[in-house]
């Protein structure tokens, strides 16, 4: 029998999911949790003690030696752990300088680049800017930044500014004091790479990538991941040295919780349907993360749950009761001080759901804003065609009922086409990503067992004219000896039908000439299968962008109408 | 479970950091005072890069014999950096007082002026522990309230009650306020922070800060903590009892944080004449009948009462969440179930 361990830390948990392989099948075979603060640096180490004796008693399998160190399969007799994934999500993000030499050639490919690796970018430097050597050193000295990566310049092309650059690289990375050394990251001209290594002179603090545009310039940030991973992980193990003991004693890498999601967004996304998408959304109470893959590639976006006035208002907003943006702002801030208080009250309840809506929206945009091809508008929402839709995170999966997730999940991201929507209770996708690595058939093994809760099927209607009487038609094959049962969808209807527990449901659906399903074109429709799912089939016919009033209280109450549709 | 201190003669730690590693200039085990220096931080104010070859119209190898300094020369305004000859003498002089940083192909970077950046103890006590040259551990013993929020300000002075100044009806005085510590024991109203600021206290204690509030009152110069965060809610009554017994009295207000050091809450503090004992031997107070506990959350924030029952069955609370409970009994005799997740034990 093996053991296979993912870890995962954020701010104030580590969680732990524990798999195991016997005559060549996985499963998972324990799941533990312990509470500690990040920012003390006493309690990080017994409390993943205090995890793996967790894991220890339920697996029956030892996982410490008698001085309370791991044990790695091969090492100390037959127990212990033949691989570990570690993953980090805690929201400090990385203060982040970005260096490229054009914006649509190399700044903006860093954006994307750095985007999967919880960065916040504090400096960009455009070469072609008319900066003089003095002012971008200046810039670079005021910045206080953890991660400088560099890009730019063709392979033959002119290498003076990008010489210059590397210059200013040099003296920033000597001379200025600095509670975290920066981490360097090359990605540009190849030519001049070993010029960089040489001249800059930082040690392992240096990591170099493949130019991030290929002969034909043809943009690849895959080939930066592996530099971006090391200097990812020696940033972190700088910003907080506790996580040194923990590192060498995992003997494992640490990385992103977004990359290894990445991992698995990509992962799903080649066994999906050819044209479709696979969107990942992970809430938690300190950060939303959102990932898109499909065959173009894989698009991300990681940011911390801020109080801004945008989302403040896109909160009340979204509220299904009435408040003011005062009384919202004032249970979000004591919520940020209090991130583990519990909304005892209707009204605390409401503003809690409408902030991950609002979380949901805000990522929405700020993965627009670093993918330009994303089809995305701020009031339409999702013009993707996305299945399945993977929801996790801490802000869905505690204190949520499903239909309340659902009701988080579609307005927040106001989804097009038809699309499954699944959650990920367990953060099972994290641990998979860790690991993916180290044990592929794991993942395989496991995406094909029923690791997620089925939430609904979601048809989401578009239609170039929502007055139509009905937008879609509805015929249900309950059963050979049923009759087949009927419905009529018409504009801003949420309409859920419940499968109640039946498998693979068969539904024609019948849309009006001008009602698109994304199945092609306007008015195409067909027979679909809908699986058995908590909540069945939900058809959306509400218009996009959403129409409701301006009146606080008749827009409070239609948001707790279209939840009481969805149950309640 | 969260755990609020509001003691007297308790031992108190608190870290003091620069941004980055720099001189300290005290040893482990001394005695320090508010304002002693702790450690400096010196960096150049600017940089400077100047390009001889584009100013002497010269190649970069050619250049590089003109420079008449090496890296590391410190230099002061109008110093020679670089020298043509010829039929007229050309110079370059230095155009501040700084340092040659970096010397390449004819180019002079120089970091110009020093930038010095004290770090101040905002606090009396002993030095317990240096901290990788970017700061110290200062202990010291006295009574404390732990805030919740602040602006990452400190402070010093005499703490005098707001309310109790309003009382005498005939406008406050500066004097009666300027470089003091004014506490309130009600929510404070918009024109009453802006009246008192106006005046200059050295820092500001709420019992909650109005959100409406909160962008002046963390941008001011003024140190500003709140005991419960935010809204509006009286101050509780253990944390005023405390905050009367501090009256007219020196208190610290200590409201910074360090990105990079422990995460340590907002106090304010009446030191001690006494060593601290640095809490060792001190029990820790856990969830069971009997301990004081204060209830967040509306409408209920501030309220301090006893844990009567711990019941095992979990509740359903109005917005349909399930929880387990404390029954609380308050000073008002009112008996309230509240959640475990919104108590704070106290400690006392």
């Amino acid at each position: 029998m093996s053991h296979f361990l993912s870890l995962n830390l954020n701010t104030n948990q580590l969680n732990s999911l524990l798999f195991e392989k016997q005559t060549g099948l996985y499963s998972l075979c324990g799941a533990a949790s312990q509470d500690f603060d990040l920012r003390d640096p006493d309690s990080l180490m017994p409390a993943f003690r205090e995890m793996l004796q967790t894991l220890e008693t339920e697996s029956g399998t030892t996982f410490l030696d008698k001085d309370h160190r791991v044990i790695h399969t091969g090492f100390d007799g037959t127990d212990g752990l033949n691989a570990i994934g570690f993953s980090f999500s805690a929201a400090r993000p990385i203060r982040v300088a970005l260096i490229g030499i054009s914006e649509a050639y190399s700044l903006s490919s860093l954006r994307r680049l750095v985007s999967l690796f919880d960065a916040e970018v504090v400096l960009e430097m455009r070469l072609q800017d008319p900066l003089s050597q003095s002012q971008q050193l200046q810039a670079l000295s005021n910045a206080d930044i953890e991660m400088l990566v560099i890009a730019g310049g063709s392979e033959e092309g002119a290498s003076r500014a990008l010489r210059n650059a590397i210059e200013n690289t040099r003296l920033f990375y000597h001379i200025m004091p600095k509670s975290i050394q920066p981490q360097i990251v090359y990605a540009g001209n190849q030519i001049l790479a070993d010029y960089a290594r040489i001249e800059i002179e930082a040690g392992d603090d240096f990591h170099l990538a493949p130019n991030l545009r290929n002969a034909e310039g043809q943009e690849d940030l895959s080939v930066a991941w592996k530099a971006m991973l090391n200097a990812y992980e020696r940033v972190r193990l700088q910003q907080y040295p506790q996580l040194r003991e923990l590192r060498a004693q995992l003997r494992t890498p640490l990385m992103p919780a977004s990359f290894a999601l990445g991992r698995m967004a990509r992962f799903v996304a080649k066994l999906g349907k050819a044209g479709k998408s696979v969107l990942l959304a992970d809430l938690s109470e300190e950060k939303t993360t959102l990932l898109l893959a499909n065959e173009d590639g894989l698009m991300a976006t990681s940011h911390p749950n801020a109080i801004d006035d945008d989302t403040l208002l896109k909160t009340q907003f979204y509220c299904s009761q009435n408040l003011s943006s005062l009384e919202v702002a004032e249970y979000l801030h004591n919520k940020k001080l209090f991130p583990q208080q519990l909304a005892v009250t209707i009204s605390d309840f409401a503003v809690e759901q409408a902030w991950s809506r609002a979380n949901l929206w805000r990522g929405l945009c700020a993965m627009k804003a670093v993918f330009p091809g994303f089809k995305f508008d701020d009031t339409a929402g999702l013009k993707e065609a996305c299945d399945p839709i993977i929801l996790s995170g801490s802000r869905l999966s505690q204190d949520l009922e499903p239909h309340q997730i659902l009701a988080v999940a579609l307005d927040g991201l106001l989804p097009h086409s038809i699309s499954t929507f699944a959650l990920d209770e367990k953060q099972i996708l994290v641990a998979l990503g860790a690991l993916a690595e180290k044990e592929p058939l794991l993942v395989v093994q496991m995406l094909e067992l029923e690791s997620f809760r089925n939430l609904a099927s979601v048809v989401s209607l578009s239609s170039q004219d929502y007055e139509e009487s009905s937008l879609l038609d509805l015929e249900m094959v309950l059963g050979e000896e049923e009759a087949r049962a009927y419905h009529q969808v018409s504009r801003g209807q949420l309409l859920k039908i419940e499968t109640a527990g039946k498998e693979d449901l068969r539904v024609y659906l019948a849309p009006s000439a001008r009602t698109d399903l994304g199945m092609g074109m306007p008015g195409l429709g067909g027979w679909i299968t809908v699986p058995n799912a908590e909540l069945g089939l939900v058809i959306d016919a509400r218009e996009r962008p959403i129409s409701i009033s301006e009146n606080p209280e008749t827009r409070a109450k239609k948001w707790r109408d279209w939840l009481w549709e969805l149950g309640g | 479970m969260k755990r609020v201190l509001i003691a007297k003669n308790q031992a108190v730690t608190r870290c003091v950091c620069l941004p980055a590693p720099g001189n300290l200039k005290v040893r482990a085990g001394e005695t320090v005072d508010f304002g002693t220096v702790i450690a400096e931080l010196s960096q150049p104010e600017r940089f400077e890069m100047i390009d001889i070859p584009s100013h002497f119209k010269v190649s970069p190898e050619q250049a590089e014999g003109m420079v008449k300094r090496l890296v590391g020369d410190v230099l002061a305004k109008g110093d020679v950096l670089a020298q043509k000859d010829g039929f007229i003498t050309q110079l370059f002089r230095s155009p501040g007082s700084g340092k040659v940083v970096s010397l390449r192909e004819g180019r002079i970077t120089l970091a110009i002026g020093m930038q010095k950046r004290q770090l101040l103890s905002p606090v009396p006590g002993i030095v317990a522990e240096l901290l990788d040259g970017s700061g110290a551990k200062i202990a010291l013993t006295g009574s404390v309230i732990e805030a919740v929020w602040a602006n990452g300000k400190s402070a010093k002075g005499e703490l005098v009650f707001w309310d109790e100044l309003e009382k005498k009806g005939l406008g406050i005085a500066s004097a009666s306020v300027k470089d003091k510590i004014v506490a309130f024991k009600k929510t404070a109203s918009g024109g009453q922070i802006r009246r008192l600021l106006r005046l200059k206290p050295a820092g500001v204690v709420l019992p909650s800060v109005s959100v409406k509030q909160l962008k002046a009152l963390d941008e001011c110069d003024t140190a500003v903590l709140s005991f419960l965060g935010f809204g509006e809610a009286n101050m509780d009554a253990l944390s005023l009892n405390m905050l009367e017994m501090m009256l007219g009295k020196t208190v610290y207000l200590l409201g910074e944080t360090s990105i990079n050091g422990p995460k340590e809450n907002p106090i304010l503090i009446m030191p001690e004449a006494k060593l601290p004992d640095l809490g060792l031997g001190k029990e820790e107070v856990n969830l069971e009948p009997g301990v004081k506990v204060r209830l967040r959350g509306k409408p209920y924030t501030g309220m301090v009462g006893i844990v009567q029952a711990l019941p095992e069955e979990p509740a359903v609370f109005a917005s349909g969440i399930k929880s387990k409970v404390v029954v609380v009994e308050c000073e008002d005799q009112q008996v309230i179930n509240a959640s475990v997740h919104n108590i704070d034990l106290i400690q006392e």
